[in-house]
C-alpha cells in the first residue's frame, strides 16, 4: 500500500466514524414538541401520554423535548431567527398575540372545541382569544397563581392573626417588620419577614404585579410606557421602604427556590410563590408541615392608589407553528393531550402548582383524590379563589389590551425595569429620577424596534 | 548551628504553605462529597457539620434511579470522546505538515493561531448556530462534536507544532532508510516522541468538552441527547432543587476527571509547558 | 527550529519519489491541514464575518426586521454610558484584578509544587483540581458555600472569629469582589500549569550559583527565576486577559442580567442581553465585533510595550 492511500484510508475510516455518529433516521412522521416541564415526573406523564397516542395513531412519532424554563425563550428565537421549527411549543403568553400578529401561528379553536369552550375557565380564555379576528392561537397547558406563602408559627410568634391577610401596603409592611426578628438574642437579626428571588425576571414580575395592585399601568393606551407615572414611582418607593426593613441584605442574590429554603428552614416568615414549591417544604420542612404551619394567604395587599391586587397568572399557552413539519399531527396530539384522563395524569405530576384550565377536572373524584391534596388542599383552593374571582394577569400584563404590545417580550428581556428597581433599592437614587432613565431607555427601544405609535 | 534552625524553618514554611494550598483547593471537593452524603434535613443547617453520624447513598440512587443522568453521562463520555480523538488527529496532521512541509500560507497559519482567541464563544454563537443549522447538525451529537474540536484545534495545533518542531528529522530519515513509510515512521518514530504534547491536546479537549454549557444549551434540546452540563443546570432548576443529588450530580462528573486527570498529569505539565515556552 | 524545517526539505528533496505517489510534495502541507483550516474557517472565521454583516444592520432576533443602517450601531455604542462604557469598566476591573490574583497565586503555588517535599504529587494533582470542574459545577458549588444562611464559609468565618457580622458575599458591594474570588480559584491552575512546567527545566546551578553570591530568597526569585519564566509569564497573561475579559459562563451563571448582574454586567454579559434579552441581534453583533477589535488592539499594544523588551 502507498503512504498515499495509507493517508485516505485513515482519513476515510475516521470520516465513516463520524458519519457513524451523526446518522439519524426519520420513517415516521415526526412531531416535535418543547415543553417547559424538565421535572422528571413531568417527562414521564408526557413520554405515557405520547405512547398512548402513537400507538393510536400509527404512523405518527411525537418527540418530546424538555427545556428549562429559562432556556426557552432562547431556544424559541433560535429556532424563529433560523426557520428550524418544533411544532407545538410552550411559550411567554405575551409572544402568543406578537407571533399570531405575525401569521406563524396555526389557530387552535379545534383544539379549544374538543376540550369545550365553555368548560374553560375565563382568563384562559381572555389569555388565549384574540378578539381581533375571533380564535385562539394558544391554549394554557395548565395555570397557576402567584401566592404570598406564610409561615404560621411566626405569624403567631409575633402575635399577629393567621387568618387576616394584610389588606395594605402599610399593614403588610407593619406585620413584616413585626417578623423581622432575632431570634437568638444575639442583636443581629437572624429571620427576615420576607425573601423576595433576586434575578432579573422575578424583579419584573413583582414590580408589574405591585404596580397593578397600586391602581397603575407600565404602558398607556398607546403603547407608551408609564414609568414615570404616580403608581410607578409609589411602587419604587414602598420597594425601597421593604427592602430597607424587612429582606435580607443579599436578597437580589436569592434565587428562586433559595426563597423556599429561607421560609422551609426559617430564615424567612413569608414568600411570594407557586404552588410547585411544596415539595421543597416537604424535604426540609416536614415537621412544619406536618405541624400546619404553612399557610397561603388567598388575597394580596393594595397599593396606596390602588382598588384591587393583581397577582400573577402563570399559564404558558401551547402555540402550534403553521409552517412547523406537521401542525395538523401536532394539533391531533394537543386534543388528545387535553383527554380528561391524559390531562389529569399531567396535572398530577405538579398538583398544586398545576390548576386544570376545565372547570369539569376540578370536579372530578380521581383529580380530587390526588394524594398531595391530603396536606395541600388549602393552597389549590386560594388558587381557585383568585383564579375565579380577582383575575390574575400573565407577567408584564397590567391590563388585557397590553397582550396587544409587540414589544413586551423586548422589554422584559431587557434590564431596564430590573435596573429602575435596583438603582432605587440597592442605589439609593431617587424614584423619580431612576423612573425617568428606564422611561427613556424604554422609548428608546421601542422606537429602535420600530414600534413608536405615540 | 543557626542554619539548621534556619532549614527546620524553612522545611516548616513549604509544609504550611503546602497545606493551605491542598485545603484551598480541595476542600469545596471535599464539601461536596460530603453534602452529597448527609441526610437532608442536616444540609440545610445553620452551623454545618463536618462529618455526618449517618452517612448515606440516597442521592446517588435518586440521581441514578429517578433522573436522565445516566444518559447524560454517556452523552458526555460520547462528545469528549469523540472530540478528543478528532482534535488530536486532525491537529496531529496538521502540525506534521506545518512542520515538515515548505508551502506557501505556512506561516500564516501558524501566525493566526492564537488570533482565533480573540473571538470568544459568546461572540459567534448566534451565526455559529445559524452555520449548525445549515449543515442540519443542529441536535446532533456530530454537530458539538465538530464545535468542541473547532475550538480547541488552535491551540492544539500551536502546542503539537513545538513538539514536533523539537523533533529531529535524523530520526524520521533513519526510519524511512530502514524501509518504513514517512506514515510508519510517523506511527513509530514521532508520535512516541511528541507523546506528552498528545496527552498535553487531549486533556485540554476533553476538558473543554466535558465542561461546555454554552453550545450544548444551544446546540441541544432533545433530553436524550443532553450532555452533563446541561443536564445538571436543568436537575438544579427543576421542581425541587435537592442539593444532596445536586451534590452527588457534582461529585459524579467531577471524579472520573478528576482521577484521570491525577492519572496523566505529569505530562500535562510537560507537555503544557512546553508548548508555552515554545510560543 | 527552523534549521529541522530546512533541513526535513533538503532530505524530501533528495529522496526518489516512490512509485505510485502522485501528489506533489508540497501539495501534501495543504492536505495535512485542510481539515484543520475548514473546520477553522466554517466554524470560526466564517460566524465572525457573518457577525461583522449582521452588525450593519438593525436587526431583529427573529421576526423578518432587517435593514442596513451603515455603522449606526457602532456611534450609537459611543453615547451608551450606562451599557458600553460602564460594561467596559466593570470588565477591565474584573479582567485585571481576576488575571493579576490568578498571577499571584498561580506562580507562588508553581513555586512551592516545585520543591521537593512528601506528599508532592498529591499536592500536584489537588492544586490543578479546580481547572478541571465544569463550570456549572463550579458556580452551583460555590453558591452554596457562599451562601449567607447556610454557606459553610461563613460559618467558618464566624467560628473562628475572622469577622464578626457575615460578610453578605452576594451583595451589590460585594458580587464583583466574590466573583473575582471565585475565578481566581478556578482559574489559578492554568498559570501553575505553565509557570511548573518552566520552573523544572530551570538550571539549579544558576539557584546554588546566586546563593553563593549571598542573594536571598527574594532576589533570587527576581533575579534567577523571574527572568527564567518571563517567557511562560507573557503568554499566560495575554492568553489569561483574553479569557477573563470574554468570560461569560462564570458571570452569567452567577448573577444573571438584571438584579445582582447589574453590578456585574460586563460587556459579554451585556452583549448577550442586548441580543437574546432585547432581541437587537445587529446592536449585539457590534458589540462582538468591538469586543474583538479591543482585544486585537490590546494585544498589539501588548507585544509591542512587553515583546521588545523582552528579546534584550
Amino acid at each position: 500500500m502507498t503512504p498515499t492511500q495509507q493517508w485516505l484510508r485513515a482519513g476515510a475510516a475516521a470520516l465513516t466514524i463520524l458519519a457513524a455518529v451523526g446518522t439519524a433516521q426519520a420513517a415516521d412522521k415526526v412531531v416535535t414538541i418543547w415543553h417547559t416541564e424538565p421535572n422528571e415526573a413531568t417527562k414521564g406523564a408526557m413520554a405515557e401520554i405520547i405512547a398512548d397516542f402513537e400507538k393510536a395513531n400509527p404512523g405518527i412519532k411525537v418527540n418530546q423535548e424538555a427545556i428549562g424554563w429559562g432556556d426557552l425563550d432562547k431556544k424559541m428565537q433560535t429556532a424563529l431567527a433560523t426557520g428550524a421549527l418544533p411544532d407545538a411549543v410552550h411559550g411567554q403568553a405575551y409572544v402568543e398575540r406578537s407571533l399570531s400578529a405575525k401569521g406563524l401561528l396555526r389557530p387552535l379553536d379545534d383544539v379549544v372545541a374538543s376540550v369545550g369552550e365553555d368548560d374553560i375557565y375565563d382568563v384562559v380564555k381572555k389569555l388565549n382569544y384574540n378578539p381581533k379576528d375571533g380564535h385562539y392561537y394558544g391554549l394554557a397547558h395548565a395555570i397557576g397563581t402567584d401566592v404570598t406563602v406564610y409561615r404560621k408559627d411566626f405569624y403567631r410568634e409575633a402575635g399577629l392573626s393567621v387568618d387576616q391577610p394584610p389588606e395594605t401596603w402599610a399593614e403588610w409592611l407593619d406585620q413584616l417588620k413585626k417578623l423581622t426578628v432575632d431570634t437568638d438574642g444575639d442583636g443581629k437579626i437572624d429571620r427576615y419577614g420576607l425573601s423576595l428571588a433576586g434575578p432579573g425576571f422575578f424583579i419584573n414580575e413583582d414590580l408589574y404585579m405591585w404596580t397593578g395592585s397600586n391602581g397603575g399601568r407600565l404602558f398607556d393606551e398607546k403603547g407608551r410606557p408609564t414609568f414615570t407615572e404616580k403608581p410607578v414611582i409609589e411602587v419604587l418607593e414602598f420597594w425601597k421602604e421593604l427592602a430597607d426593613c424587612c429582606l435580607a441584605p443579599d436578597w437580589l442574590s436569592r434565587g428562586y427556590l433559595d426563597t423556599f429554603a429561607d421560609l422551609a428552614t426559617g430564615k424567612a416568615a413569608t414568600i411570594l410563590g407557586w404552588g410547585r414549591g411544596t415539595g421543597y417544604f416537604e424535604k426540609y420542612a416536614p415537621d412544619a408541615v406536618a405541624a400546619g404551619d404553612i399557610g397561603v394567604f388567598p388575597a394580596k395587599p393594595v397599593g396606596p392608589s390602588g382598588q384591587n391586587f393583581l397577582t400573577q397568572l402563570d399559564c404558558e399557552p401551547w402555540m402550534i407553528f403553521k409552517d412547523g413539519q406537521h401542525p395538523e399531527e401536532a394539533a391531533a396530539f394537543l386534543k388528545f393531550f387535553y383527554q380528561k384522563d391524559n390531562y389529569r395524569k399531567y396535572i398530577q405530576t405538579v398538583p398544586v402548582h398545576f390548576f386544570p384550565i376545565t372547570k369539569s377536572l376540578q370536579e372530578d373524584p380521581d383529580y380530587l383524590a390526588t394524594p398531595d391534596f391530603a396536606s395541600w388542599k388549602f393552597w389549590t383552593d386560594a388558587q381557585r379563589n383568585i383564579i375565579a374571582n380577582h383575575e390574575p394577569k400573565p407577567v408584564m400584563v397590567t391590563e388585557w389590551d397590553d397582550l396587544d404590545l409587540p414589544f413586551i417580550a423586548e422589554i422584559a428581556g431587557s434590564t431596564i425595569l430590573v435596573d429602575m428597581v435596583t438603582e432605587v433599592v440597592q442605589g439609593g437614587k431617587a424614584p423619580m429620577d431612576a423612573a425617568q432613565r428606564a422611561q427613556d431607555r424604554a422609548e428608546k427601544l421601542i422606537t429602535d424596534l420600530g414600534y413608536k405609535t405615540w | 548551628m543557626s542554619l539548621d534552625y534556619r532549614m527546620i524553618l524553612a522545611r516548616l514554611l513549604v509544609y504550611g504553605a503546602a497545606l493551605v494550598l491542598v485545603t484551598l483547593c480541595g476542600f469545596p471537593l471535599v464539601w461536596m462529597v460530603l453534602t452529597s452524603i448527609k441526610p437532608d434535613q442536616e444540609i440545610l443547617s445553620a452551623a454545618p457539620t463536618f462529618w455526618t453520624a449517618n452517612p448515606h447513598l440516597g442521592a446517588f440512587e435518586r440521581l441514578f434511579e429517578t433522573t436522565n443522568f445516566p444518559t447524560y453521562f454517556a452523552n458526555s463520555l460520547i462528545v469528549a470522546g469523540s472530540a478528543t480523538v478528532l482534535t488530536v488527529f486532525i491537529g496531529a496532521l496538521a502540525a506534521y505538515g506545518i512542520t515538515r512541509f515548505r508551502f506557501r500560507g505556512r506561516e500564516l497559519v501558524a501566525g493566526t493561531m492564537l488570533f482565533t482567541y480573540m473571538f470568544a464563544p459568546i461572540m459567534i454563537v448566534v451565526p455559529f448556530y445559524i452555520v449548525m443549522r445549515n449543515l442540519g447538525l443542529v441536535n446532533s451529537h456530530l454537530g458539538l462534536i465538530l464545535s468542541y474540536t473547532t475550538f480547541s484545534l488552535p491551540f492544539s495545533m500551536w502546542l503539537l507544532r513545538s513538539f514536533f518542531q523539537s523533533i529531529p528529522i535524523d530520526l524520521e530519515e533513519a526510519a524511512m532508510v530502514d524501509g518504513a513509510s514517512r506514515p510508519q515512521a510517523v506511527i513509530r518514530v514521532i508520535l512516541p516522541m511528541a507523546f506528552p504534547g498528545l496527552i498535553a491536546v487531549s486533556i485540554f479537549t476533553f476538558i473543554v468538552a466535558w465542561n461546555d454549557y454554552l453550545f450544548a444549551r444551544v446546540l441541544i434540546g432533545s433530553d436524550s441527547l443532553k450532555t452533563l452540563p446541561v443536564g445538571i443546570q436543568d436537575l438544579y432548576e427543576s421542581t425541587v432543587t435537592d442539593w444532596g443529588m445536586v451534590m452527588a450530580a457534582g461529585v459524579m462528573i467531577t471524579l472520573p476527571a478528576l482521577v484521570f486527570f491525577i492519572a496523566v498529569q505529569r505530562y500535562l505539565v510537560a507537555g503544557w509547558g512546553a508548548g508555552a515556552v515554545k510560543g | 527550529m527552523h534549521d529541522a524545517v530546512t533541513q526535513a526539505q533538503t532530505i524530501d528533496h533528495s529522496e526518489p519519489l516512490p512509485r505510485g505517489r502522485r501528489i506533489p510534495e508540497h501539495w501534501w502541507g495543504y492536505v495535512l491541514l485542510a481539515p484543520a483550516v475548514i473546520l477553522v474557517l466554517g466554524l470560526i472565521l466564517y460566524p465572525v464575518i457573518y457577525s461583522f454583516w449582521i452588525s450593519l444592520h438593525a436587526k431583529h432576533a427573529y421576526l423578518p426586521i432587517e435593514n442596513f443602517i451603515g455603522l449606526d450601531n457602532y456611534a450609537a455604542l459611543l453615547d451608551d454610558q450606562e451599557g458600553f462604557w460602564r460594561g467596559l469598566k466593570l470588565g477591565a476591573i474584573f479582567a485585571v484584578s481576576s488575571v493579576g490574583l490568578q498571577l499571584v497565586v498561580g506562580v507562588s503555588a508553581a513555586m512551592l509544587l516545585n520543591e521537593s517535599f512528601i506528599g508532592r504529587t498529591f499536592a500536584r494533582g489537588v492544586a490543578l483540581f479546580p481547572y478541571m470542574v465544569p463550570m456549572i459545577v463550579v458556580v452551583i458549588l460555590m453558591r452554596w458555600i457562599f451562601n449567607d444562611s447556610y454557606g459553610v464559609l461563613k460559618y467558618l468565618l464566624q467560628a473562628s472569629g475572622i469577622v464578626d457580622d457575615p460578610i453578605v458575599w452576594f451583595s451589590p458591594d460585594n458580587v464583583m469582589l466574590t466573583l473575582i474570588l471565585v475565578s481566581t480559584w478556578t482559574f489559578f491552575p492554568f498559570v501553575v500549569i505553565g509557570t511548573l512546567a518552566r520552573l523544572q527545566t530551570i538550571d539549579p546551578e544558576l539557584y546554588a550559583a546566586a546563593k553563593v553570591d549571598g542573594a536571598g530568597p527574594l532576589r533570587r526569585f527576581y533575579h534567577v527565576t523571574l527572568p527564567q519564566i518571563r517567557n511562560v509569564l507573557f503568554v499566560i497573561v495575554l492568553l489569561r486577559f483574553m479569557f477573563m475579559f470574554t468570560k461569560f459562563d462564570l458571570i452569567w451563571l452567577f448573577a444573571g442580567a438584571g438584579g445582582l448582574g447589574y453590578y456585574v454586567r460586563t460587556l459579554p454579559i451585556y452583549t448577550y442581553v442586548r441580543t437574546f434579552g432585547e432581541l437587537q441581534v445587529g446592536a449585539g453583533a457590534a458589540l462582538s465585533v468591538t469586543l474583538f477589535l479591543m482585544l486585537v488592539v490590546f494585544s498589539i499594544f501588548y507585544f509591542t510595550i512587553f515583546r521588545r523588551d523582552e528579546q534584550l
